[in-house]
């Protein structure tokens, strides 16, 4: 008898790529590639029907007093679209994109815990297949993607929906933190030999970072969901001020986690860049430490500044004077990784790719939803503009201009890592400036729209002064929108079917995943390049020009 | 009372804290004779201390004023501290003084005596503080006259600072066998955040459930400088707590953090010398 | 690395950290921030309660205990603990059993006011949280008189990881929701 037995994942023969990669082993598999590809499918999927359901809404908006759809099937659709876009598209495309990458940028074969990360994978998938089950089963939550109660709760919204959100929410959520525990222990434990902690690449510098910041958020939302679903099937009162408790309990519960959750869609994004930038810039980082170091900054702020979403609530002045300043200050950190960005491109060479254009579209994108953000940190402009298209602008440029276009950015440079083909730069370019135009078309003029004072969520509106022009615009930048993800998913289509023909390292880049061929064999790495700074392609490929070495 | 009238009058003013703080300032001077940034952190110390517990504000706290107790709490045990461990001679940090035999267990009682003696001080304060004034300060009512009152008023300030003192051991220390690694530091230091702020949330919320709060007497608040109402004043108290206690801890993480990432590879050449030699050798 | 599964609770421990912490905070809102009496407080058990709370610390050494005796190679003990251990916690969760019966009879139930959702809500999932630290603990037993007659340190390290926690978790409820109320 031993203390210790041995893993048996350890000694047994990896399944190969050559002999079982069958239909079914996308069920079946383990291996972080395929479910890294699983989740990019699966937010695609639900990408594109939360962008239809954004359709609806869009056309719905296009005139006054417009009555395409009923007023409640409207709200079951603007719920579901803004349910879906956050839990079920933006956090599985990041989430897939770690599961993928980080594994190969440290040079490991694989999570830490594989069968684990197929667990996360299917919970959440399945998490997401309730939630629209809803829509059979009687009619989808339709209570706001914030499920304000007394709303949600059962008096009110008698209808299956909102349970369908909370158990749907719960399991996704469940789904994201055994994903982000598997990714913390990735990093902490699987680094190649060589690898410190403070040289690993960006993306997986942020992922790690972000990886705490879900540890720490999902779980208040499910302390929260589950006290809803308590109140919704066994009559409790958690959240019925009627009967002795508190609708105010909600909306901390539900921000003390919304307000970091808008942080973990936003850094893995800002880790994207930080790779895409410098490779195309062909300049390292400027200020490395302080990319890295401004991500645990709005990390830990992300968790003290949640009241600036309960502005309206009625908090003393005091109150609300001390949270508008925390939002003010952390709004600093993301400042300082815009300047870093900037700084990297400064001087260098820039190859515009759609990848980098991605990426500057982001930058700038980004910045306005942060300066429009950073306005609701003074609180009498937020109880002016509070619950106003203004919102609705802001967090579709943060959410949109910030994540997507990110998330864009990275797909169209891994895109020959995990497929072994180019995307198509020609069509890629039609992609960005339709979807591009498009997205500013639809959300510029909606900042405007809330200044005007058009309430979000609002079924219809009457024929006030701009109203109409204003909404037209933004349906039909919507609709461009729409065409510019056609053309995407045309451009993927079409270089799908081609033979698989990129290079190793299309890009020459510098960080471990170019280090192996396109797309990974079952076992990424049978031999890796010597680690000695945070660049370790670029030594191997400039043996006398080594960047500084760090071990 | 003016402001000005309550500055300028001399009774305000504390003799005995303005001695003892002047024969602590000068035993650092001649004992360590400090120069440049040490010298200017140990001041700032020597002055934060000084407006904390001998200056009229710290005599705020006769009136009842749980938002001053809290800024008490919040300088003494986490400002003054780093400031202190900032003008220690490295000589001093780098010297044994302890050999832990465990140093998880170590780290985990620095850092239960920083968080508890920051709550322990909370609740004392504000026991004490109800029972001068007879009024309910965050749901705790003591009656007048009891032991709390006995304890005396030198105790709290020293003891917080000792217990931020001891909770900064693991960060600051250069001693290998005491000293956290840089993440580790800042999930200490994380985690001492979430403690503070839950303490922030507790003072905080109680000010606006207190109804009784509107209802009793403003006698305490009458005479005071400050035209703070006690919702007010315990909305204050809470939020030094939560969010600039909070924004400190993060500033010391970004701080620590930053150090370590910009450090880094400051040995390497060495090293890259010595496995040069080895390879030579091994030719 | 042998302890990757350690560090795996750990940061379990403190995801579910977060989430007690939430369900506590519901309960500390109710009663000191909206004026109400906590009105299930005076209906509980507290002798039964403490008894209770020994024996989950209790069960805590006799956890510690098992590993110590496991590492120095001593099987019998660390399974005669380990068996302690698993009674202990049978014990407790029959002992929130009775209590919740005795509440029912009272007509104390969940949607009787806010105190009866945050106390069937907090203690139940504490109790969750302990049958799963049983099933655990049970798995680790069976298995050391099973064919593969092995226990990983890393398995037995996680677990008494997990059961300490759910330990400290009872020690702030019963704290908070037996012991304040009677100050």
């Amino acid at each position: 008898m031993s203390l210790y037995i041995d893993i048996p994942e350890s000694k047994a023969k990896l399944p190969s790529p050559k002999s079982d990669r069958g239909r079914l082993s996308w069920i079946s598999s383990v291996d972080h590639k395929q479910i890294g590809i699983m989740y990019i499918l699966m937010a695609l999927l639900f990408f594109i029907i939360g962008g239809v359901e954004a359709m609806f809404i869009r056309a719905q908006l296009a005139l006054p007093e417009n009555y395409i759809i009923s007023p409640e099937v409207y709200s079951q659709i603007f719920t579901m679209h803004g349910t879906t876009m956050i839990f079920l598209a933006l956090m599985p495309v990041l989430l897939g994109l770690g599961v993928y990458f980080i594994p190969l940028m440290i040079g490991a074969n694989d999570m830490a815990f594989p069968r684990m990360n197929a667990f996360s994978f299917w919970i959440t998938f399945f998490g997401g297949l309730l939630l629209y089950f809803s829509f059979f089963a009687g009619g989808a939550p339709n209570a706001g993607w914030f499920n304000y109660a007394p709303l949600s709760e059962t008096p009110y919204s008698p209808d299956v929906g909102i349970d369908y959100y909370t158990v749907g929410l719960m399991l996704t959520g469940i789904g994201s933190i055994s994903t982000a525990a598997n990714f913390a222990v990735t990093v902490l434990t699987m680094r190649v030999k060589g690898m410190k902690m403070t040289m690993l690449p960006l993306f997986v510098w942020m992922s790690f970072i972000n990886a705490f910041l879900i540890l720490g958020a999902l779980p208040l939302l499910n302390a929260g969901l589950a006290m809803l679903l308590i109140d919704r099937q066994l009559d409790a009162l958690f959240f019925l001020p009627s009967a002795g408790g508190s609708a105010t309990l909600w909306q901390h519960f539900f921000w003390s986690f919304g307000h970091p959750e808008v942080y973990i869609l936003i850094l893995p994004a800002f880790g994207i860049i930080s790779e895409v930038i410098p490779v195309y810039s062909r300049k390292p980082i400027f200020g490395y430490a302080f990319v890295a170091v401004s991500s645990i900054a709005i990390a830990l702020l992300s968790f003290g500044v949640w009241m600036h979403h309960m502005f309206a609530v009625g908090y003393t002045n005091i109150v609300n004077g001390f949270f508008g300043a925390a939002s003010f200050l952390i709004a600093v950190p993301t400042g300082v990784k815009v300047i870093n960005w900037v700084g990297t491109m400064y001087k260098g060479s820039i190859r515009f790719t759609t990848s980098m254009l991605f990426a500057l579209m982001f930058l700038i994108n980004f910045t306005i939803g942060g300066l429009s953000g950073v306005s609701f940190a003074i609180v009498p402009v937020d109880w002016q503009l509070t619950d106003t298209y203004y919102v609705v602008a802001h967090l579709h440029y943060v959410f949109l201009g910030g994540t997507v276009f990110a998330a864009f950015a990275g797909i169209y440079y891994w895109f020959p890592k995990m497929s072994g083909r180019q995307l198509s730069e020609k069509i890629g370019k039609w992609h960005l400036w339709t979807f591009v135009t498009g997205f500013n078309m639809t959300f510029l003029v909606q900042h405007l729209l809330g200044i005007l004072g058009m309430p979000r969520r609002v079924y219809t509106y009457f024929d006030l002064p701009y109203w109409t022009i204003l909404n037209i615009i933004s349906s039909a930048g919507a609709m461009l929108m729409f065409g510019g993800v056609a053309v995407f998913l045309w451009n993927i289509y079409r270089t799908l079917k081609k033979q698989p023909a990129a290079k190793g390292d299309p890009w020459d880049a510098w960080t471990l995943e170019w280090a192996t061929q396109s797309p990974p064999g079952q076992k990424n790495f049978d031999k890796l390049p010597p680690v000695h700074s945070r660049r370790p392609l670029w030594d191997l490929k400039n043996p006398h020009n080594k960047d500084k070495r760090l071990n | 009372m003016s402001w000005k009238d309550y500055f300028l009058l001399s009774q305000n003013w504390s003799f005995s804290w303005s001695v003892a703080l002047l024969i602590f300032f000068g035993s650092y001077l001649i004992w360590f004779k400090p120069k440049g940034n040490k010298l200017t952190s140990f001041t700032a110390a020597f002055l934060l201390l000084f407006i904390m517990t001998a200056s009229p504000v710290a005599n705020l706290l006769q009136f009842g004023l749980h938002s001053v107790a809290m800024l008490q709490h919040v300088i003494i045990l986490m400002v003054i501290p780093i400031l202190i461990w900032a003008a220690l001679p490295s000589a001093l940090l780098k010297k044994q003084w302890l050999k832990p035999e465990n140093k998880n267990r170590f780290v985990l009682l620095t850092w239960l005596t920083g968080s508890l003696g920051m709550w322990a001080a909370h609740f004392l304060s504000a026991a004490k503080i109800s029972a001068e004034s007879g009024l309910s300060i965050c749901g705790i009512k003591a009656a007048p006259g009891s032991w709390v009152q006995e304890i005396p008023d030198a105790v709290l300030p020293v003891f917080l600072l000792l217990a931020g003192i001891i909770f900064l051991i693991p960060v600051y220390s250069k001693d290998k066998n005491l000293r956290l690694k840089p993440l580790g530091a800042v999930f200490y230091l994380f985690a001492a955040c979430v403690s503070c702020s839950i303490l922030g949330l507790w003072v905080a919320f109680s000010a606006s459930s207190a109804g009784h709060a509107y209802a009793a007497p403003m006698l305490t608040t009458l005479r005071s400088p400050l035209s703070l109402n006690l919702q007010s004043d315990q909305e204050l108290a809470g939020m030094i707590m939560w969010v600039p206690g909070c924004v400190l801890y993060v500033a010391t993480s970004v701080h620590i953090a930053l150090n370590w990432l910009q450090g880094e590879g400051q040995g390497a050449e060495e090293l890259v010398a010595a496995e040069a030699n080895s390879d030579l050798k091994n030719e | 690395m042998k302890d990757r599964g350690r560090l795996l609770m750990f940061f379990l421990i403190g995801s579910e950290a977060f989430f007690f912490i939430a369900l506590i905070i519901a309960y500390v809102y109710y009663r000191n921030f909206t004026g109400a009496t906590d009105m299930v407080a005076h209906f509980l058990n507290v002798k039964r309660a403490t008894i209770l709370t020994a024996g989950l610390v209790l069960s805590s050494f006799t956890l510690i205990m098992s590993k110590r005796n496991l590492l120095k190679g001593r099987w019998k003990m660390a399974k005669l603990y380990m068996g302690g251990t698993i009674i202990l916690a049978a014990v407790f969760l029959g002992g929130q059993m009775m209590e919740y019966i005795e509440l029912y009879h009272k007509q104390v139930t969940i949607s009787k006011n806010v105190f009866g959702s945050s106390f069937f809500t907090l203690t139940g999932f504490h109790g969750l949280h302990v049958i799963m630290g049983l099933i655990a603990i049970s798995l680790l037993f069976g298995f050391s008189f099973g064919k593969f007659k092995v226990l990983t340190v890393a398995g037995i390290a996680s677990v008494e990881a997990y059961w300490h926690f759910v330990d400290i978790i009872w020690l702030c409820v019963y704290t908070y929701v037996y012991i304040t109320p009677l100050l």
